[in-house]
């Protein structure tokens, strides 16, 4: 099995042979090699001890290897992908005997092979200049391991969203892009007590370097090791990782079918909200001014983790229409309500239900206790029905307008979401910032959400908090209602073609 | 060997195959010919196991796809109307990557991979990066990688799309040897006239529906009625005529210059037997046969919807 996949993997074999031709990968090599010469001559200069320009020095280094494998190395995965999906070439392997797991690993850590061998050449100036700026061995070694973890997860992503959005070419420029506002956010949203930086090589690099700067890290009681931030970040990048990994395996058995099947997106939501408790309560919570930045980014990832989830969940009206011919063909009297085209009619309330858990459990285990209170969970209310009415009004519009839903759809999310926002700050802005517009902002859940879960510090805000309640409530039982209606309409449609073949 | 019940495939809100059903059998070379969208692709890729079936049965070589898809694939050569191409890697390398993802041995590989060039033609350029083949030569290719494994079905689509003239008879020579072999061969191209030259079988797809199917020869006198002969006349051009006019089955008798032809709703038999009949009442003839079957012809007609 693990000869299949990794040893004897084909597409292994044909990367390492297309990408490391000698002529190719030697001048390569000696650019490398040459650059990290040139970073080290400095070292030559200083006075005996100056670790802390080595450390500079270090650093510098560090940045060329995140460049190699962080960036590199993630865009040639997403146009290896890109270009095997458009050219069919993808085709060809999904109808070889090849396991869909090989394909991914092969395309995982074939195509950022020549990354990998540029990054091993650096080495061992790395080492040296850690050597000399007094960068303890083991931070090293967790700082190398941080940066590969880190370049996996970001090839990881590359790789699905190569699959996913085939026609898009962009989807390398899409990642790095993300990946980029995730390495400038960790620092500032670490100072915010939320651990962004889990997802970069940031912390591992920070308490490597300078140990001192361990407290806003590693909770009191443990030693300031490099090791104790590796760990964390392991302890989210590899989850990640491996649901990733489902999803590219997935599409590169059926290009068809959604990335999730509707229990493995329940199961990782329930791992991102599992993640976040856990983050709750290994967060080393002194050193923030307030836990209201850390409960507003938990409700809000939930939320958006929710809503990127129940959209891949969600069937368009031909599968639903394939789920519904099958299950008569089978005599089934329903589609299987964990089948991928089965209506998201039973799947989205355990969706709501694992975001109010969520959210709740995240703000409880990290909030003092003058923080508790309903403000929490009217918040994760409103994020909830929030959902339940984005995920039935998607159902709605795919099954009842097969070619103009998306578009109805995108106008009923900008009605519901961005108009109030818009007409709120036009509100604000023309009244020279004195006529307070929560009221009207919180008719769109991406300001209700914040609005009422802030309300203890606002305390002034009930009708704000009534109005996001309203607004995300009422839609929920309208589109619910209609949801179950059209489905009933849709299923009374779909009946197998009985007709004698023209032959 | 190639059996299909009653398959539907759909696409969004398009329903790309409707209610088809196909027998194509061992040794059979079975020309599928229909307009732009009329679902040939998508019925090759739904066989091959690349598209799900709405429903409907596919069986390949007696293998269920639906129950056990990757045995039924395993037998199963596909080579798509683009030609794929790895163009980092040479012909070889491309050739041992498929031969490695096949689960060929790799004690097998180099003899196989070899051989595979022999049969297109391509051993010269065994070492050559594939980014520098012609678009024929890499069709070619894609019949190597294509005849990899062993397939005993083969299903091509557009195989001689960019090939040259030589290409296109190669490929021909090639097909009749496979099918010579038992290999069942299904074919989609535009290129009609290439089809009835060594089709055993054709198809003609429109709108999804398989509108009309069978041997050649059978389809091109269901849509075009009887056949058209002609008998080039030495001497006794008014007795053959006169023959001619006599029998049942002649229709349509035409005069032009040595030259008469007729519609003949005859089997091939019958018409040896008229030949026979005409040259002992005395009629001294050049040449006397059958026209052959046109399936342009076939596909026009159909297309302009004269078949119900």
């Amino acid at each position: 099995m693990l000869r299949a996949l990794v040893f004897e993997n084909p597409l292994l074999v044909k990367h390492t042979r297309a990408r490391l031709r000698r002529q190719h990968t030697l001048p390569l090599i000696a650019a490398v090699v040459m650059t990290c010469g040139l970073i080290m001559w400095p070292m030559a200069m200083f006075a005996e001890g100056a670790s802390e320009d080595v450390a500079g020095l270090f650093m510098f280094l560090l940045v060329m290897q995140g460049g190699l494998l962080l960036l590199a190395g993630t865009y040639r995965v997403a146009t290896d992908v890109s270009e095997a999906q458009q050219s069919l070439m993808l085709d060809f392997h999904r109808i070889s005997p090849q396991k869909p797991l090989a394909i991914t690993l092969g395309f995982l850590f074939g195509s950022p092979i020549r990354e990998y061998v540029l990054f091993a050449c650096t080495l061992p100036f790395s080492m040296a200049l850690a050597y000399a700026g007094n960068v303890s061995p083991l931070s090293w070694l967790a700082l190398m391991l941080a940066l590969i973890s880190t370049a996996v997860l970001y090839h990881s992503a590359a790789l699905v969203a190569a699959i996913a959005l085939p026609a898009q070419r962009g989807s390398a420029v899409g990642i790095l892009f993300l990946a980029f506002i995730l390495q400038s956010m960790a620092v500032p949203a670490a100072m915010q007590g939320i651990p962004l930086g889990h997802l970069t090589v940031i912390p591992t690099a920070a308490i490597a370097l300078d140990p001192t700067s361990a407290p806003d890290l590693v909770p009191p009681g443990l030693s300031p090791s490099a090791l104790y931030p590796l760990l964390l970040a392991l302890l989210h990048q590899v989850p990640l990782v491996i649901f990733l990994c489902i999803a590219a395996t997935r599409k590169l058995r059926d290009d068809q079918a959604p990335g999730f099947a509707k229990p493995t997106a329940l199961l990782f939501y329930v791992i991102v909200a599992a993640m976040l408790a856990f983050d709750a309560i290994v967060r080393p919570r002194p050193a923030y001014p307030s836990d209201i930045p850390w409960i507003h980014f938990s409700a809000y990832l939930l939320f958006g983790a929710g809503l990127l989830l129940v959209l891949i969940s969600t069937p368009a009206r031909a599968r639903f229409a394939k789920g519904i011919r099958q299950a008569r063909k089978l005599n089934l009297p329903w589609v299987p309500p964990w089948d991928d085209a089965a209506v998201n009619w039973a799947s989205l309330p355990l969706f709501a239900l694992v975001l109010v858990v969520g959210v709740v459990a995240a703000s409880f285990i990290a909030g003092p206790v003058r923080l508790l209170g309903t403000h929490i969970l009217a918040g994760a209310a409103i994020a909830a029905f929030t959902l339940l009415y984005f995920g039935y009004a998607k159902q709605v519009f795919s099954l009842a307008y097969p070619k103009n839903g998306d578009t109805y759809f995108g106008l009923l999310l900008f009605l519901l979401w961005v108009l109030p926002l818009l007409a709120g700050f036009i509100l604000t802005v023309s009244s020279d910032f004195g006529v307070p517009s929560e009221e009207i902002l919180a008719i769109s859940p991406l300001a209700g959400i914040g609005i009422v879960l802030s309300d203890p510090i606002r305390r002034s805000l009930p009708t704000a908090t009534g109005v996001a309640l309203l607004a995300s409530i009422i839609p929920a039982l309208g589109f619910a209602w209609l949801s179950s209606a059209i489905t009933r309409r849709a299923e009374a449609e779909f009946q197998p073609n009985e007709e004698a073949p023209t032959v | 060997m190639i059996h299909v019940r009653d398959l539907r495939v759909d696409y969004d809100d398009v329903c790309a195959v409707r209610d088809l059903t196909l027998d194509i059998a061992p040794g059979d070379i079975y020309g599928l010919v229909g307009p732009n969208g009329a679902g040939k692709t998508t019925l090759l890729r739904t066989l091959v196991g690349l598209k799900d079936a709405t429903y409907g049965d596919v069986f390949l070589n007696g293998v269920d796809l639906a129950l056990e898809r990757e045995r039924a694939v395993g037998v199963v050569g596909f080579m798509p109307d683009s030609a794929p191409i790895y163009p980092e890697l040479s012909v070889w390398e491309y050739l041992d990557l498929f031969a490695a993802s096949y689960l060929v041995p790799a004690a097998d590989r180099n003899g196989l991979i070899d051989d595979c060039l022999a049969q297109v033609d391509l051993a010269e350029k065994r070492d050559a990066l594939t980014a520098g083949l012609s678009r024929g030569m890499r069709q070619r290719l894609i019949l190597a990688k294509t005849l990899l494994p062993g397939p005993v079905i083969l299903l091509l689509d557009e195989p001689a799309s960019g090939m040259d003239p030589y290409g296109r008879a190669f490929l021909k020579e090639r097909l009749r040897a496979l099918s010579a072999e038992g290999k069942t061969v299904l074919i989609s191209s535009h290129i009609l006239s290439d089809l009835s030259d060594f089709c055993t079988a054709i198809g003609v797809m429109e709108k999804g529906r398989l509108v009309i199917t069978g041997a050649v020869s059978e389809v091109a006198s269901r849509v075009l009625g009887a056949a058209r002969m002609w008998a080039e006349v030495i001497a006794g051009d008014d007795l053959c005529a006169s023959l001619l006019a006599n029998d049942a089955r002649v229709s349509d008798v035409r005069r032009e210059g040595d030259t008469v032809t007729f519609a003949f709703a005859g089997t091939k038999t019958d018409g040896s037997a008229l030949l026979a009949a005409l040259v002992s009442a005395g009629v001294s003839l050049a040449s006397f046969g059958r026209r052959k079957e046109d399936i342009e012809e076939v596909f026009l007609k159909i297309g302009a919807k004269e078949v119900s």
